[in-house]
């Protein structure tokens, strides 16, 4: 198995299609780097204008998280300013820009070079693994010299494994090694823990993909077919099942439109306003103070339990469909794994509501002491595997077991004559 | 012998397992895509109507002065096409607390992407081996000495290959259109026909790009390994890499002012400073002008009303108190207004700028060139947007100039009328969207179109000076 793994290695280390792969990799990883490091400063310049000034400060506003760098995910979103007045919360864009190609493209960071091009490379190093083999009769002298199949077939995983993540590893390793090396990064052990979590999911995905790509290396002939068939089966795993789960959750389990509840809480509180108006008309003015922001109190916490389990179903229904390709359990975890998903922006939003209903007779003019500091700690890597991420990483786990173990007894069988 | 070489090509593609494969997956895909999407339109259409009446009834029931614009919001019908090309995320649900963060992390899957991502893809796997498995073979050489111009040579092989993958691309299409026009019942009117035809004409141009692409890598390669992976890394490229970083480049070569700080700023100028000025003014001109109407901000509305009703001294002062008093608020607002506009205006060009120079960077890929055209045909893109917000903002005006008349004609009648009084809004104009006609469409996306035809020239040009250079021997 060594043997077969160390020629696979050799054989492919000049190769143009070894160098390509490389030459890409490095490419899109400084690419990325240099696109998302200046994003992030943007984003932190901007953190520095809209920080409150004053500890006690009514409004909330989180930080960039740094490893936003590597996954940007929701990050943008997490760090809006939150304004808490007795009358809700108001949400105000702490964006640079509106500009609006952002949310025409993708983001090109980590998770995406991971998902997409990382897959891409995984299938373009082992879709001929066997079948090129097969193609110049070498494979017949292979298992003539009385190797054992298992281990052919392990030693080619293990070579074209490591061929497809080395430059992988070498490119991001050089980038986190550049980010800890910037002062605004603040590379401390939750961001070094994180990056290494990161890779480790990366690896596993690669894993996954270069398994794939040997099952169909096993059942095709010719590498012509192979390659169809692993190309087929990216556009599959990494955009269609993915990009479709999201779409068949939002038409099973409808949540209501943003528009729609801006709106609904618009006319609650002009409502409680202009009853409250009425009533003082004849009971004098500042008598109905209370009522009023009691009743919108009422209302707003009203929407939110009605959205919210709504909006939970969708999420667990689209993670669910997700699920059925690694990408999309990759995309989970990922997020989750560097505090940019949507369970963080969830926490986050959970923590701000807790924060107004702790200090809401402060904003209601009631208690003039002041305001209690808003803490909000990102979710620990314990928890984030107790909720979502232990299923994620089963997901890949059987993926991965699924693909080669299919593989293996295909190749078992395979029959040479 | 154009002829025979299209047709040979077509065949030998048509035979093989890619074309299968692609063909299958292009309707299956086309069809599940259109159909979740056109089922999220119409739940999407279902809320708008909903929200219309509501808004409606409202403004029938707590109509008055004060917030009359907090009171109603243009709103914007969602977009048929949107079935197919989704075009712009909405920014509503990423200012309102309430949102869904799902839509922000997880793309999902219309006809757009599956031309730019997946159609492109199978375009350039469908041609890698076209001219490079010739030469592997030994055909190419035959051919050449067999007295076959080169430029026809690229020509039938161009030709062969757009025609073979832009037939089950087609299928695919006509199948999602079927789908929408008896499934759904969407009406196949003039406008919706053309606009039906002109995204598959755009898409036809896009894959055409890729199918070059593929022949142009098969020329310059020795072998179909060679080919291919030179085939991807273009692609890869092309699709994923240049229009995805463009606005994060321009971003970072054209800065802006932050957002949030000029929303804070202009919401400090129109709301606490304001609020501040206007108080100064009212006081000085009460205690000058007005002192003997009393100490009218603690007066009860009722007592008031009262007074106004039994001393017609009093009615006639209030009346002219009142009078000034609007002035005033009317003068301060549009002090304030156009203090706040000038720090709006500036941040609204400076991010216009940004947002151009992002434009032109996608527009350097064919990827971003099909996004603009498609959207912009469409009309989910940043065209339409700005179209409606145009549209919405001449519907703010007439609204609050039939507000103004309405409130004044009943403070006319009824001196003591108030902003917070109940003001009957019943006859006010009502929002309609129209979006742009096919024809301004079409004309704007003129030179999108001609830089996909561009591309469509560029990379069989470039085959072709490729294989004019080949040495047989």
């Amino acid at each position: 198995m060594i043997s077969i793994m160390k020629k696979e290695i050799l054989e492919h280390l000049t190769t143009y299609r070894f160098a390509l792969v490389t030459g890409l990799m490095g490419i899109l990883m400084a690419v990325s780097l240099l696109v998302c490091l200046g994003d992030y400063r943007i984003r932190l310049e901007n953190y520095g204008v809209m920080q409150p000034r004053d500890p006690g400060s009514p409004d909330v506003v989180l930080p960039p998280n740094p490893l936003s760098v590597l996954v940007q995910g929701l990050d943008p979103r997490l760090g809006k300013v939150y304004e808490l007045t007795s009358r809700g919360i108001t949400v105000h864009s702490s964006e640079r820009t509106i500009n609006r190609l952002f949310s025409l493209f993708a983001v090109p960071d980590q998770m995406f070079i991971i998902k997409v091009v990382l897959a891409l490379t995984a299938l373009l190093m082992s879709f001929d693994a066997l079948c090129g083999e097969k193609e110049q009769g070498t494979l017949k002298l292979l298992l003539a010299s009385g190797g054992h199949r298992s281990d052919i077939y392990a030693g080619k995983f293990l070579g074209r494994y490591v061929l497809t993540v080395s430059p992988f590893v070498i490119s991001y390793l050089a980038c986190v090694f550049a980010l800890g090396m910037l002062p605004d990064i603040q590379a401390g052990g939750y961001f070094l823990g994180r990056c290494a979590v990161v890779l480790l999911v990366a690896l596993a995905y690669a894993a996954v993909f270069t398994a794939l790509g040997l099952l169909i290396s096993s059942v095709a002939h010719a590498s012509e077919t192979s390659l169809a068939l692993s190309m087929s089966a990216w556009v599959l795993l990494v955009f269609v099942i993915p990009e479709a789960g999201p779409g068949i959750a939002q038409a099973a389990r409808s949540v209501p439109a943003a528009d729609r509840v801006e709106m609904e809480t618009r006319q609650q509180t002009i409502r409680a306003i202009v009853e409250r108006i009425e009533r003082e008309k004849v009971n004098g003015y500042g008598t109905d103070g209370m009522r009023m922001v009691d009743e919108i109190r009422e209302a707003n916490s009203h929407l939110m339990e009605s959205y919210r389990p709504k909006l939970n179903d969708q999420i667990t229904l689209a993670d669910v469909l997700m699920r059925w390709s690694p990408a999309g359990a990759v995309t989970f975890l990922l997020a989750d794994a560097t505090n940019t998903g949507i369970a963080e922006e969830l926490r986050l939003k959970d923590a701000v509501v807790l924060h107004l209903n702790r200090n809401f007779n402060r904003f209601a003019g009631i208690d003039r002491t002041p305001f209690e500091g808003f803490h909000y700690e990102r979710a620990g890597l314990g928890e984030i595997m107790s909720r979502t991420g232990t299923v994620n990483v089963i997901v890949l786990t059987a993926f991965f077991l699924g693909f080669l173990g299919f593989g293996m007894g295909l190749f078992s069988r395979y029959d040479p004559r | 012998m154009l002829r025979e070489l299209v047709l040979k090509e077509i065949h030998d593609n048509m035979v093989n397992l890619r074309f299968v494969l692609a063909s299958a997956a292009c309707i299956v895909l086309i069809v599940v895509s259109v159909a979740i999407l056109e089922a999220a339109y119409r739940a999407l259409e279902r809320d708008y109507r909903v929200r219309v009446v509501q808004q409606d009834e409202f403004i029938d029931r707590y109509g008055h002065m004060n917030r009359a614009q907090w009171l109603a919001r243009a709103m914007r019908e969602p977009e048929l096409f949107q079935s197919l090309v989704l075009g712009l995320r909405s920014d509503s649900d990423d200012n309102n607390f309430i949102s869904n963060p799902a839509a922000a992390l997880l793309p999902r899957l219309d006809f757009a992407t599956i031309v730019m991502v997946i159609a492109s893809l199978v375009a350039v796997l469908f041609t890698y081996s076209s001219v490079s498995g010739e030469r592997e073979a030994g055909t190419l050489r035959l051919m050449l000495a067999a007295g076959l111009p080169r430029g026809t040579f690229i020509l039938g092989k161009t030709i062969g290959g757009m025609v073979s993958m832009l037939l089950p691309f087609t299928i695919g299409y006509l199948a999602g259109i079927l789908y929408l026009v008896a499934g759904a019942g969407v009406p196949l009117d003039g406008p919706t026909a053309a606009v039906f035809g002109l995204i598959l004409a755009a898409s036809w141009l896009y894959v055409s790009i890729f199918t070059g692409l593929g022949l142009f890598c098969s020329s310059t390669s020795s072998t179909s390994a060679q080919a291919v992976l030179k085939g991807l890394l273009g692609w890869v490229l092309l699709v994923l890499v240049m229009p995805n970083v463009s606005p994060f480049l321009a971003a970072q070569l054209k800065s802006v002012p932050s957002a949030a700080w000029v929303e804070q700023a202009t919401e400090r100028i129109t709301s606490e400073e304001r609020d501040r000025i206007l108080e100064d003014r009212a006081t000085g001109m009460r205690t000058s002008r007005y002192a003997d109407l009393g100490d009218l901000p603690h007066l009860r509305k009722s007592d008031i009303e009262q007074k106004v009703a039994a001393d017609p001294v009093f009615r006639e002062r209030y009346a002219s108190y009142s009078r000034e008093y609007e002035e005033i608020v009317r003068t301060v607002n549009v002090e304030q207004g156009e203090k706040a506009g000038r720090i709006t205006d500036e941040f609204r060009k400076a991010s216009e700028a940004q947002e151009r120079l992002a434009t032109l960077l996608a527009s350097l890929s064919p990827a971003g060139d099909l996004t603009f055209l498609l959207t912009r045909i469409a009309g989910t893109g940043i065209e339409a947007e700005n179209h409606w917000a145009r549209m919405a903002a001449e519907y703010d005006n007439a609204y609050w100039s039939f507000v103004e008349a309405r409130y004044k004609s009943e403070q006319a009648a009824h001196p003591a009328f108030g902003s917070n009084d109940h003001l009957d809004l019943r006859g006010r104009p009502r929002f309609s969207y129209r979006p742009e006609g096919i024809g301004e469409r079409l004309q704007a996306g003129l030179p999108r179109l001609c830089a996909l035809v561009f591309f469509v020239v560029l990379f069989p040009a470039a085959a072709l000076l490729s294989i004019r250079r080949y040495d047989v021997r």
